[in-house]
């Protein structure tokens, strides 16, 4: 079969390589037209192939992880014994505060059931493992490793211990994507304590995102705590985000609580966000009858709910 | 064309391992090391090894198996999805067509002409983006991911030329080698 290609079977495979780098870049050109319009195929594209390689990718990844993470304390290991010897002692102490939490919430619940409290819904959540990041400088995103199988909720808040990191946009089954506070498209609504004032945060790829919106800056001052406001049922209210802080230039920025550079778990917050009252409630009144209307169901209807048949 | 040789076991296992070292740089590169904003981006580690093979092994660097690691990272990385695969597809077309040329030439050189093709490639990106009216990224990030790339690229050349023993070829030209653009 070993023979040299005629010149017809050069010009052949000439052309169909033209063909294929055609429709390499059609295929590009419309993928780029879909991800600019934020098409929902390409998100579920994103996670189904995330679904796939999420386990190969955390075992590619784990000794990475690793390997960073302990060049990075590297000291810790020449105090490691001091160091043990210390968290056993904060164990001790945080067992019995957790007994002391546990007596307290018992106490509180039964006082709540005494004067019939109904409490804002707790919001229940599930932890995963951070196991990819964009990497790239064009997106600040991560993949996290539970998903729609461990009941994850689109849109859901994402916090690590200290405070918020961002937003679930994509759920794939066993993988999640999240945005992150400091992405260019990030905007989530906050509130500045103790004033009360209302902002948008927005993220710009740097580490402390800006603060947009702010009504009245004179009655917040630097330092300020920030935590999210609730509004739009989005977010549960009051998770911490971070500190305000001011800039010659007259902008406030917010020095984030939750630490970017060690993410290794975040929690995914499920939450349903409690009756919310959209408009206001309709009078209770008894309408004239009309010449040509049916006899009213009751004499008292409220115009909310009676439709065309009252 | 010739399919026998087409379809040579060699060249099926070297587009084989093109496709696993291309998968694992893209696990390398979303890796979560830097996820603060301010991290290093880190480098272009499947433009490394794309780079690589398009000049040593033009012939078994297929342009289907280019396009589906540059669409998989773009997917996987969440790079504005088509612009990462079409420049890499293009660069790496643009190497293969230079193809033996560069064999005589020395390693500084490959690499000044790789950087200036990493350049390329990372404006290209930039200018896409910029187009479609999204947000751009800032141009310092790209600069230090180009750096960390290029200074990347000769460890990465070093590995594949004493561990997978692919270095030049000498003599006769690669099968598939009447795939290349004419210079």
């Amino acid at each position: 079969m070993r023979r040299a290609a005629s010149p017809q079977e050069t010009a052949l495979t000439r052309s169909v390589h033209r063909i294929l780098l055609g429709l390499v870049v059609l295929v590009s050109v419309f993928l780029l037209i879909l991800w600019r319009s934020d098409n929902p195929r390409l998100e579920r594209l994103r996670l189904s192939l995330a679904d796939r390689l999420a386990p190969s990718m955390s075992l590619v990844n784990q000794p990475l992880v690793f390997a960073s993470e302990m060049s990075r304390d590297y000291r810790n290991f020449f105090d490691l014994y001091s160091q043990n010897r210390e968290l056993r002692r904060e164990i001790q102490r945080l067992r019995a505060w957790r007994g002391t939490a546990r007596q307290l919430e018992e106490e509180n619940a039964q006082l709540r059931a005494l004067n019939n409290v109904r409490l804002a819904p707790h919001a229940t959540f599930v932890t995963g493992d951070v196991i990819a990041d964009s990497g790239g400088p064009f997106l600040q995103s991560a993949l996290v490793n539970v998903g729609a199988r461990d009941g994850v909720v689109d849109g859901s808040a994402a916090v690590d211990g200290n405070g918020l990191v961002g937003r679930v946009v994509g759920v794939g089954q066993h993988a999640t994507r999240l945005l992150l506070l400091t992405d260019f498209s990030s905007r989530v609504p906050v509130l500045v304590q103790p004033s009360g004032r209302r902002a948008i945060l927005a993220g710009d790829a740097t580490s402390a995102p800006v603060l947009e919106f702010l009504e009245n800056p004179d009655q917040v001052n630097p330092g300020d705590p920030v935590r999210t406001s609730g509004d739009g049922g989005v977010f549960p209210p009051d998770l911490p985000v971070g500190r305000l802080i001011a800039l010659p230039d007259g902008t406030w920025r917010v020095a984030l609580s939750a630490d970017y550079a060690r993410l290794e778990f975040v929690r995914l917050l499920r939450y349903a966000p409690d009756t919310r009252i959209e408009r206001p409630g309709g009078l209770i009144l008894s309408r004239p009858r009309g010449p040509d209307e049916e006899a009213p169901p009751a004499a008292a209807v409220a115009p909310a709910t009676s439709g065309g048949g009252g | 064309m010739d399919l026998a040789l087409w379809f040579s076991p060699p060249r099926l296992i070297r587009i084989a391992l093109l496709l696993v070292l291309g998968l694992a740089a893209i696990f390398v590169e979303a890796a979560p090391l830097g996820l603060a904003a301010d991290a290093t981006p880190s480098p272009d580690i499947l433009f490394c090894v794309v780079a690589y093979w398009s000049t040593r092994r033009p012939g078994s660097t297929v342009l289907i198996a280019v396009f589906a690691l540059g669409l998989a990272r773009d997917l996987m990385t969440d790079a504005p999805v088509g612009a990462g695969v079409l420049t890499l597809v293009f660069a790496s077309e643009f190497l293969k067509a230079l193809g033996h040329g560069l064999s005589r030439r020395s390693f500084a050189t490959e690499w000044l002409l790789l950087a200036t093709v990493l350049a390329l490639v990372i404006m290209a990106q930039w200018l896409i983006v910029l187009i479609l009216l999204a947000h751009p990224p800032y141009l310092t990030d790209l600069a230090y991911q180009w750096l960390a790339t290029m200074a990347l690229y000769p460890v990465l050349a070093l590995i594949f030329r004493w561990l997978f023993r692919i270095g030049w070829r000498k003599g006769e030209p690669a099968p598939g080698a009447g795939m290349r653009v004419p210079q």
